[in-house]
């Protein structure tokens, strides 16, 4: 009897939780995309600014997949449970160079496994929006850090773990690349 | 008197070994690298003209990215032209060759280097070229800011014909001929290849980052533990009953 006690009110805990993280997250994602859709600055007139853990990016949004996510600095795991992360020491949205972006597969960048080659991603920031289309899709190990390197044509990166189903540390990363188109 | 001979003995043998060894050594620890450029080509805060030149590390065993370039003459004599403070950069493929690669100019203007790398090395240098302070050109198109003319000048400028096969490297790179002289084209526009993004070494020593949420971990568990107690508790209750 009171084992069963106990795991009812740890499962409950357990799903309390949870419950308690996604209302994080959500709140997160909500309070992001207020700021972001605030009056914005005339587009690359303000220069780059330096970036804390945390700050809001941007959002990323891929309109076929129905992905719309904020961009939070940093990629640790407490990034990551809230939103998507722009990959510290990759460029950031108004530089030239590859813009990194990671987020979990089982959340927010779970439809990625649907992604395909010209498939459209918004990248939405106070000070303007670009667009990018896929140009490629990857599967790498963690170490390979090559794809998050400068290089022509590579202008965003998505990253994500692989499998997409799979219990524990996913061995794999999924990668998409895209080029801006505008 | 036979030990002082012995002594002197392994003294010279000492000293001609130390002096075989130590220009390789020199080489490896300061990364000597020579290059011979066809035209011009801009490193930060100066642009060289076309001549051989011998890149290296300043021998300073606290800071391994001060980069020291001489230019060379004819008779082999080197001459500082700058230092450059760089940052390290790193390449996924280790090279066999030494890599130099190049950024993007516009047309009209030298081409910058923007990393070297010492072969059988993974990681080189980046140079940087802080915003707002690139070479500025004159109306002619002409850097403002030369090197010293006298030293390079002496080298004659190597033909496109004499260029080795380059298409064998990654694009945007020039291999070093065995000779280890680079030949770079005037009108050879290298376009910029893959290499680790502004902060190196931000990635030098880590992985992409961990994307595995434990979310759908925490449900299944979750509902486990709900779904196992309630059973309990029903199956106790009934045991109770009989």
């Amino acid at each position: 009897m009171w084992l069963g006690s106990a795991l009812v009110i740890g499962g409950a805990a357990v799903l309390g939780w949870r419950s308690w993280r996604l209302h994080e997250a959500s709140e997160a994602q909500r309070r992001a995309k207020e700021w972001l859709s605030q009056t914005t600055v005339a587009p690359r007139l303000e220069p780059p600014r330096e970036l804390r853990r945390g700050d809001v990016v941007g959002e990323i949004e891929i309109p076929r997949l129905h992905v719309s996510v904020a961009v939070f600095e940093g990629d640790d795991a407490g990034i990551l449970r809230l939103g998507a992360g722009h990959i510290p020491g990759t460029a950031l949205p108004l530089d030239s160079g590859n813009i990194g972006i990671a987020a979990h597969r089982d959340t927010y960048f779970r439809p990625l496994r649907a992604i395909r080659v010209d498939d459209v991603i918004m990248l939405n920031t106070r000070a303007g929006a670009s667009r990018y289309a896929v140009t490629e899709t990857k599967i790498v190990r963690p170490s390979d850090i090559g794809v998050l390197a400068k290089a022509p044509g590579r202008d965003l990166t998505l990253v994500t773990c692989y499998p997409f189903y799979y219990i524990g540390s996913a061995p794999k990363r999924f990668i998409v690349h895209a080029r801006r188109i505008g | 008197m036979k030990i002082k001979f012995y002594t002197l003995f392994l003294s010279a043998s000492l000293a001609l070994m130390g002096a075989m060894v130590t220009p390789m050594m020199a080489d490896e620890w300061n990364k000597e690298t020579k290059l011979e450029f066809s035209g011009p080509v801009e490193v930060p805060g100066k642009v060289l003209t076309a001549g051989k030149y011998v890149f290296k590390l300043a021998d300073s065993q606290g800071d391994r990215n001060i980069v020291e370039i001489f230019s060379e003459d004819a008779n082999g004599a080197q001459k500082l032209v700058t230092t450059i403070l760089a940052i390290p950069d790193y390449r996924e493929t280790t090279p066999d060759k030494p890599i130099i690669q190049f950024e993007e100019r516009p047309s009209g203007s030298p081409e910058a280097i923007h990393a070297w790398f010492y072969p059988g090395e993974n990681t080189g240098w980046e140079f940087v070229y802080p915003k707002g302070e690139r070479m500025q050109s004159s109306s002619n198109g002409m850097p403002v800011n030369l090197a010293p003319q006298s030293a390079p000048a002496e080298a004659p400028a190597p033909t496109l014909a004499a260029a080795p096969a380059l298409p064998s490297e990654p694009v945007g790179s020039v291999t070093i001929t065995e000779d280890d002289v680079a030949l770079i084209a005037d009108n050879q526009a290298p376009t910029l290849m893959p290499s680790p993004s502004n902060d190196n070494q931000v990635f030098a020593d880590r992985t992409l980052p961990e994307t595995a949420g434990r979310s759908g971990l925490e449900l299944i568990a979750g509902l486990a533990m709900l779904g196992g107690g309630i059973a309990a508790v029903f199956a106790s209750r009934r045991a109770c009953q009989m």
